[in-house]
């Protein structure tokens, strides 16, 4: 079932060159240090950075990233724009005096806090709630603060939805851009987060799979940025599955989702399709109805939950009892 | 005139000059290039800029008059790739393939768009007629098999019989239907005469900034194979059931013309009425998936000169065995005064009927018959 959580990222589970995998277009994002906790981080230091497509066309957007602006700036700097196909509808953005302004497709200034301005060189937690639509609306909260409101005109095209979000949208001269702990949501702010990574490290209780490269499954996919063809788990026949316990975590506070990844590609020409699958606390998911067709290059594919697929909330005993993996759903036309 | 069925896994190629031979008419600006192919091991064909690399399949010249449809479907391997201005790219939205009308002025243009969903609308229109669901979205930098089904009609509302096409159009990614739509009135977007797919355009419109990969390519008069097609080539590896043919050294005579490109250097040849050259080709090797579709090239050039009557016509037809069997097709494949490609194309066995799979193919030999008559 589709979550309203649509995605987040925590930049520190690949690098530069596997953005292509996450992002449709990932234009000239890097990957590299300077995040706020001593981890890596989205890094924005030429042109702009990624563009995420929805999974479904969005009229209400909810997207938090902890921002940090370096450098001196010109002239104002886009943070979020959310585009109709190639049409801007409408555009969050750090002026040069510091301020949050909105701005909309005709790159007209419709509003912008007074009293309150960004630093340079320090991290905040950047949110925004967009409503497209000809009476839309944006939210900014920084810090979990609603420092600025809009009610107005957010629709630039016949359409009253968003289908992508650009992310630092063309760097102005002379600055730096870095950002972490992205989320994207359908119906909720999630307040200032901290996003992290765990990876496989032991078997589950699916074990079709074989192990190239590695002497097992889970080493063959715990990498630290993906390997390619380096490490992988190799799946043939139809119905195959592989799941794999994950890295325990301690929680300092509330687990407010999860999203497994899968890095997937075919070796051949025809059909093959994967889905991504979870256990935890006893209860399998399977994503039915959710296939994935896989290209010949390596994609992330993804699958989120607000809560376990059981119900209830995310526990510590839940997180640290669960297993991801995939199973191949083999169509030859 | 029937649209031409067709393969082109580009590896025929060496040059940018060579793939006209094939039914392509240009291969636009000089920037494109050979690339390596999806698999790596093969080459595939990389648009940089311009939109001057066209198939033109005949198309009938004269206006439909029996308002019967008209289908072509083509299938390709397709990456978009990267350049230097990535920061701009995909924020103009992108044609990929485009079905042209015989007159050239009607085109069904599928695109990536910005958010890499791909999408249809009428060539100088820019509202779309169907664009696939986000979940379908193309990643950059990430090879697809794509294909596009196009089937043009004459309306069948009197109240415009002569003004009104629709549209019927299906995409697919990877061998799964990401789209379909039927019978979309055109009327909004275009009035002009009958239309019928006669010519595709693959590549970006002219504009800079974008390069686009081209691979495993097939055209079709019909539904798409609804697949995530390999197109390989296959050589010449020993002579067959008939060596009729000379050869204007010693050599064996598959060793003339196993080129992996179009060599002219190398040749066999004949004279005799009705002679045949059948050869064993290449073996395929672990493929366990359907051979959904053939092609057979070959490259003949007149090079006769008749003093007292040069008022013959000169043919090739092609031939076939099975190991039982032997026989021909009767369509003729003329013989000009320079080496062009013939081809033949086919999906199942032109002796049994039935669909090849690796070990009758494996069997199969090809080869030409020579034939002349009087003008």
């Amino acid at each position: 079932m589709a979550d309203d959580l649509i995605f987040i990222d925590s930049f520190q589970h690949y690098a530069t060159a596997d953005g292509y995998q996450k992002y449709h277009n990932p234009r000239t994002m890097e990957i590299g240090s300077g995040g706020p906790f001593g981890a890596n981080c989205l890094r924005n230091t030429s042109g702009s950075g990624p563009e995420f497509t929805f999974s479904e066309n969005l009229e209400t957007i909810y997207i938090g990233m902890r921002i940090k602006l370096s450098l001196s700036q010109q002239s104002s700097s886009f943070i979020f724009q959310f585009k109709d196909a190639g049409t801007i509808q409408i555009s969050i953005a750090i002026r040069a005096d510091g301020r949050i302004a909105i701005i909309n497709a005709l790159n007209t200034e419709v509003a912008a806090t007074v009293s309150y301005a960004l630093f340079l060189e320090t991290y905040y937690y950047f949110e925004a709630k967009v409503v497209i639509g000809n009476s839309g609306s944006v939210e900014i909260k920084v810090n979990e603060v609603t420092v600025l409101s809009y009610s107005g005109d957010t629709q630039q095209t016949s359409n009253n939805y968003a289908t992508h979000v650009s992310l630092f949208q063309t760097l102005p001269s002379g600055q730096q851009r870095f950002g972490a702990d992205l989320y994207i949501h359908k119906s909720e702010f999630l307040g200032d987060i901290r996003i992290g990574v765990i990876r496989p490290n032991g078997t589950g209780t699916h074990t079709d799979g074989t192990a190239v490269g590695a002497a097992t499954v889970w080493q063959a996919s715990d990498d630290t940025t993906p390997d390619a063809d380096s490490t992988y788990i190799e799946e043939a026949d139809e119905a195959d599955k592989t799941t794999m316990n994950m890295e325990d975590v301690t929680l300092d506070g509330d687990c407010l989702g999860i999203q497994v990844l899968v890095s997937a590609r075919k070796d051949n020409a025809n059909v093959r399709k994967i889905r991504v699958l979870v256990i935890a606390d006893g209860t399998e998911d399977d994503n039915s109805g959710l296939e994935h067709s896989l290209a010949m290059g390596y994609i992330y594919y993804r699958t989120t939950y607000s809560i376990p697929p059981g119900g209830g909330t995310w526990t510590d005993t839940i997180l640290d009892g669960v297993e991801a993996g995939f199973e191949v759903v083999d169509e030859t036309p | 005139m029937a649209i031409t069925n067709f393969l082109d896994s580009f590896d025929q190629y060496s040059s940018l000059s060579h793939i006209p031979r094939k039914p392509w008419t240009g291969f636009g600006h000089s920037s494109n290039q050979l690339v390596a192919s999806r698999f790596g091991d093969t080459q595939a064909y990389q648009w940089e800029i311009a939109n001057a690399f066209e198939a033109d399949f005949g198309g009938s010249s004269t206006p439909g008059s029996s308002g019967a449809g008209a289908v072509v479907s083509v299938g390709f391997s397709f990456k978009h790739e990267n350049n230097v201005s990535a920061d701009v790219f995909w924020d103009g939205v992108v044609p990929c393939f485009q079905v042209r009308s015989v007159d050239g002025n009607f085109a069904l243009v599928l695109k990536v768009r910005p958010d890499g969903r791909l999408g249809v609308h009428v060539d100088g229109n820019q509202t779309y007629l169907g664009t696939v669901d986000p979940q379908y979205a193309l990643h950059h930098k990430t090879w697809y098999f794509i294909e596009f089904k196009a089937e043009l009609t004459e309306s069948i509302d009197p109240a415009t019989p002569a003004t009104s096409h629709r549209a019927t159009f299906e995409i697919w990614i990877e061998g799964q239907m990401v789209l379909q739509v039927i019978n979309f009135d055109l009327l909004t977007f275009y009035t002009g005469p009958f239309i019928r797919p006669s010519r595709i355009t693959p590549g970006p419109a002219m504009s800079t900034g974008h390069k686009q990969q081209y691979g495993d390519f097939y055209v079709l008069a019909g539904n798409p194979f609804g697949c995530a097609a390999k197109v390989i080539p296959l050589y010449m590896e020993d002579d067959g059931f008939r060596t009729e043919f000379d050869t204007p050294g010693s050599p064996p005579h598959f060793q003339e013309i196993n080129e992996v490109v179009l060599n002219t250097a190398n040749e066999i040849n004949t004279f005799g009425q009705d002679d045949k050259d059948l050869f064993i080709h290449d073996a395929l090797a672990g493929v366990t998936d359907d051979i959904i579709a053939l092609q057979y090239v070959f490259s003949g050039e007149e090079s006769l000169i008749i003093e007292e009557d040069d008022t013959f016509f000169f043919y090739l037809t092609v031939c076939f065995y099975d190991g039982i069997i032997e026989d021909n097709i009767e369509s003729a494949f003329d013989v000009a005064s320079s080496n062009e490609y013939a081809l033949y194309f086919h999906t199942v066995s032109p002796l049994s009927g039935l669909p090849f799979d690796q070990t009758t193919f494996n069997a199969f030999e090809y080869g030409s018959m020579f034939r002349w008559q009087p003008m």
